[in-house]
């Protein structure tokens, strides 16, 4: 890693990113990759240490002996993430102002498309993952909506990469995931080995952690080449921290996935904020009733039937 | 230096579970050492259990703790880890912590690279040496606490140390009393049923009896020390709560000072109304204690019914009978004070037993009853006993309200059993009610707000807990996993036979035999987990 860095310090700085990104006029000025090096190593910091790569749920699945029915559950929530991924690459790369950058996005995208998995991309190594759980979703994709907290996760970062400026999108999808997903899965592989699951059934999950670093460290190249100025770092920050927000919030969702297929009627947890009496009283008035839960029900799967199945998510994303 | 204290959440968030749905008391471990080491440290406490999610993280991230040292239990062994290894991901460099009951009782189970220290025992001191040797070693990143009593800690290849055990602090008025500043931000959220806000304080620990399912006499290697009643008033009173939870093992233990409670409370004129945990045999042998206790302000006593049965009591060694309990159960419902029982139902019962227990529920007006499956807890000599036929070594069900030894009814009827006892048992709360609106008529009308806020409360968890299906989902793939036996059977169990009432009595009418021989057998030197072995073998259990 090291090499890679004195190396890219050696070298010319990149041309000038296009017109939607703030990169570097003058990148190549001495002590502006010293900058981005110093601005790379707190941007790992910050994203190592934060609440959606460490997830308290995630910590609990390196320490519960959660089971296989906890990781079916887990893995339903998390496949339409890993089925559009290359969407957001694929994006990027049509917006990527350099062949650096596109050269980046590339390599990546290989590595998503199968290679060093024997031609299988990863979508079809996590389905193997989600059989070994003994979920059938992977075979029921046309008719099987996508949860809310991958919903919820997948607009966000099909927004980011539209819509916002390329380098906060190259933050979400670079440095938000691949400094990220390493260090996520390394809690999440003691977890699933504990579960029983063979080296194989979990491949997905340890290829991960091997190639994200190689990914980590391409990276880490392309965003030396981007970050030459404040406002470039600041967006290439922007798009990490914005992944990481709504990773947290993903994880959250997951978590209660796992304990409601346990626990359907769960009690409704206070969290941070005590509830007032009457809200205590009006919530207990709202279970006993089984016409507003039945209205609660029918909310909930209206919600339910806007969101697309995860074969219409694949095409929408293709598009 | 920054000290982080983390109460872990005793499961995910929403499992089933009675913690914040019928009790929520504050963290008094936490409280307690933090008070020890405030003086010379920065000292926060989390309580996960009233926090969101990432509250973890983002208090590590943001406020960069040196130290963080979390408490446990069996059940949150798992939650404790997660907090611990959270941190060491958060802040790589910190010093990480656990302490408490079930890393003194079972220590190897933390042997972690991400738990740089184990306490054993009590903290307090414990955690002042190793604050001062952090404070001189950190620098140097030198984690080696080599001499500092009470504690396990890794070397620098990763090698477990033990240090010899820290001797119990003679008098509990020496320790600092907790500092309830340390929870502020969480005051008004602690609760027992509709006893809400409430303080939580400690006046004695340790517990002299040796019940084979409760591993708090292990723990406090069968002493009870106690704090003065001076200490214990000038604690109550500076609660500002209306109601203090005692969270002793067994408040009723020790008639001297029970009477010098009373009086410095009546010197005092104390007016707190609190609730704690004792021995029924204790309150039906002290009538006018109970009467006197209640007249300064004991509304709720906690017990450990456990059975209706002398040969199951006996069984458990719990040295009372079903007699007992009945008549302490009037004497404290002639007094005003709620009565919450604990009752144990055994995984081997049929469907007679539990109606039977029901029946005497009813029959007893018990205010709260609470119901729980007997569980062999690691660190106790039932788990000693029954440890090679568990169904499942998840600590997570270990929580009372599961069985995780085989049931004699199929698991479907067993549950079923089990979770009617709420409905079953209706009528006992329905007159208990009574009987304190009598004794206690402007009791009710005062509290009315958190009656109806515990009641909308338990009303939706009822729903939850009323209904078998919950606990089969709750252990569904749970069972029969790594560590435990396959396909055992309720007959593969050496249960109780039902002849233990009986041999307790002999054992009784041969004093010489039962106080000299088997006591010395079942207190080992050390009983704590690496003598466990030896505890057991001794014990011939």
């Amino acid at each position: 890693m090291m090499g890679d860095l004195a190396s890219v310090e050696k070298r010319e700085a990149p041309a000038p990113p296009a017109s939607d990104t703030a990169a570097p006029a003058g990148a190549s000025a001495p002590g502006v990759t010293a900058a981005a090096r110093r601005f790379l190593a707190d941007l790992r910091v910050e994203i190592e240490s934060h609440p959606g790569v460490n997830h308290l749920f995630l910590g609990r699945c390196a320490t519960s002996p959660f089971a296989r029915q906890d990781y079916r559950v887990f893995g339903e929530n998390h496949y339409p993430l890993v089925c559009v991924f290359t969407s957001y690459l694929e994006r990027l790369l049509i917006r990527a102002p350099t062949s650096d950058a596109k050269l980046w996005l590339a390599k990546v995208l290989v590595d998503e498309y199968g290679e060093g998995s024997e031609g299988e991309d990863h979508a079809t190594l996590y389905g193997h993952f989600l059989r070994a759980c003994g979920s059938s979703v992977p075979d029921r994709a046309d008719t099987v909506k996508v949860p809310a907290p991958a919903f919820e996760f997948v607009s966000e970062h099909r927004r980011i990469v539209s819509e916002e400026p390329f380098l906060v999108g190259l933050g979400a999808v670079g440095p938000g995931h691949e400094w990220a997903i390493p260090k996520m899965f390394d809690a999440v592989i003691p977890g699933l080995r504990r579960a029983g699951f063979t080296p194989e059934e979990i491949d997905y999950f340890t290829l991960h952690v091997e190639q994200d670093v190689d990914h980590g460290a391409w990276l880490e190249e392309a965003l030396l080449r981007f970050g030459g100025t404040d406002e470039a770092r600041a967006q290439i920050r922007r798009g990490a921290i914005l992944s990481l927000e709504a990773r947290a919030r993903f994880w959250s969702g997951v978590q209660r996935a796992v304990v409601r297929w346990r626990q359907p009627s769960a009690v409704r947890v206070d969290g941070a904020s005590p509830r007032t009496i009457a809200r205590e009283i009006l919530m207990t008035a709202w279970d006993g009733s089984p016409r507003l839960r039945a209205l609660e029900a029918g909310y909930d799967s209206l919600l339910a039937r806007r969101r697309p199945t995860i074969r219409e998510l694949i095409e929408q994303s293709r598009r | 230096m920054r000290v982080l204290l983390v109460m872990p959440t005793p499961f995910e968030n929403g499992r089933l579970g009675l913690e914040n749905v019928v009790w929520l008391s504050e963290p008094v471990a936490l409280t307690s050492v933090g008070s020890a080491i405030e003086d010379r440290h920065e000292v926060r406490v989390l309580d996960l259990r009233l926090e969101d999610e990432d509250a973890l993280v983002r208090t590590l991230s943001t406020w960069k703790p040196d130290v963080v040292g979390t408490t446990s239990m069996t059940t949150d062994a798992y939650q404790a880890k997660a907090v611990l290894r959270t941190a060491k991901n958060v802040c790589p460099g910190v010093l990480t912590l656990v302490g408490g009951h079930h890393p003194t009782l079972c220590p190897d189970e933390f042997d972690f690279d991400y738990v740089d220290v184990i306490v054993q025992g009590e903290g307090e001191h414990t955690l002042r040496e190793i604050m001062e040797r952090w404070s001189r070693q950190r620098e140097a990143d030198d984690r080696t606490f080599d001499g500092v009593k009470g504690t396990r800690w890794r070397d620098a290849s990763g090698v477990r140390r033990v240090n010899a055990k820290r001797e119990q602090t003679a008098s509990l008025d020496d320790l600092p009393i907790p500092n309830r500043r340390l929870i502020e931000k969480y005051q008004g959220r602690y609760f027992f049923t509709a006893f809400r806000p409430m303080a939580s304080i400690f006046t004695s620990r340790g517990c002299s009896f040796d019940c084979n399912f409760c591993a708090i006499w292990e723990f406090y290697e069968r002493r009870t020390r106690f704090l003065s009643a001076k200490k214990i008033v000038d604690q109550m009173e500076a609660c500002a709560e209306p109601f203090v939870f005692v969270l002793d093992d067994n408040f009723l233990t020790n008639k001297r000072r029970v009477v010098e409670l009373c009086d410095e409370m009546e010197r005092r004129g104390l007016k707190k109304y609190w609730m704690t945990q004792g021995r029924t045999d204790f309150a039906a042998d002290n009538p006018e204690l109970v009467a006197r206790l209640a007249k300064n302000g004991l509304v709720m006593l906690l017990s450990g019914f456990e059975s209706n049965d002398d040969d199951n009591l006996a069984a458990l060694r719990k040295k009372s009978s079903w007699q007992k309990n009945l008549r302490a159960n009037e004497i404290l419902r002639e007094n005003g004070v709620i009565s919450t029982g604990i009752f144990m139902v055994r995984p081997d019962w049929t469907k007679e037993q539990f109606a039977g227990l029901y029946e005497y529920v009813n029959s007893l007006d018990i205010g709260i009853p609470l119901f729980t499956i007997l569980t062999p807890l690691p660190g106790t000599q039932l788990y000693r006993a029954y440890k090679d036929k568990l169904l499942t070594n998840d600590h997570r069900l270990f929580d009372l309200l599961h069985a995780v030894l085989p049931t004699r009814l199929p698991r479907e009827e067993f549950y079923a059993e089990f979770c009617r006892a709420y409905d079953a048992t209706e009528k006992s709360v329905r007159n208990a009610y009574k009987w304190f609106f009598k004794a206690r008529p402007t009791f009710i009308p005062k509290n009315i707000t958190s009656i109806v806020w515990f009641y909308a409360r338990t009303w939706r968890y009822q729903r939850i807990h009323g209904d078998h299906r919950s606990f089969l989902r709750d252990e569904e793939g749970l069972l029969n996993g790594p560590g435990a036996k396959a396909g055992l059977t309720w007959e593969d169990v050496a249960y109780p036979k039902g002849d233990e009432h009986v041999a307790a009595r002999a054992d009784e009418d041969a004093p010489a035999r039962a106080g000299g021989k088997l006591v010395k057998l079942r207190i080992p030197r050390r009983i704590w987990a690496d003598d466990v072995a030896e505890a057991s073998a001794g014990a011939g259990e």
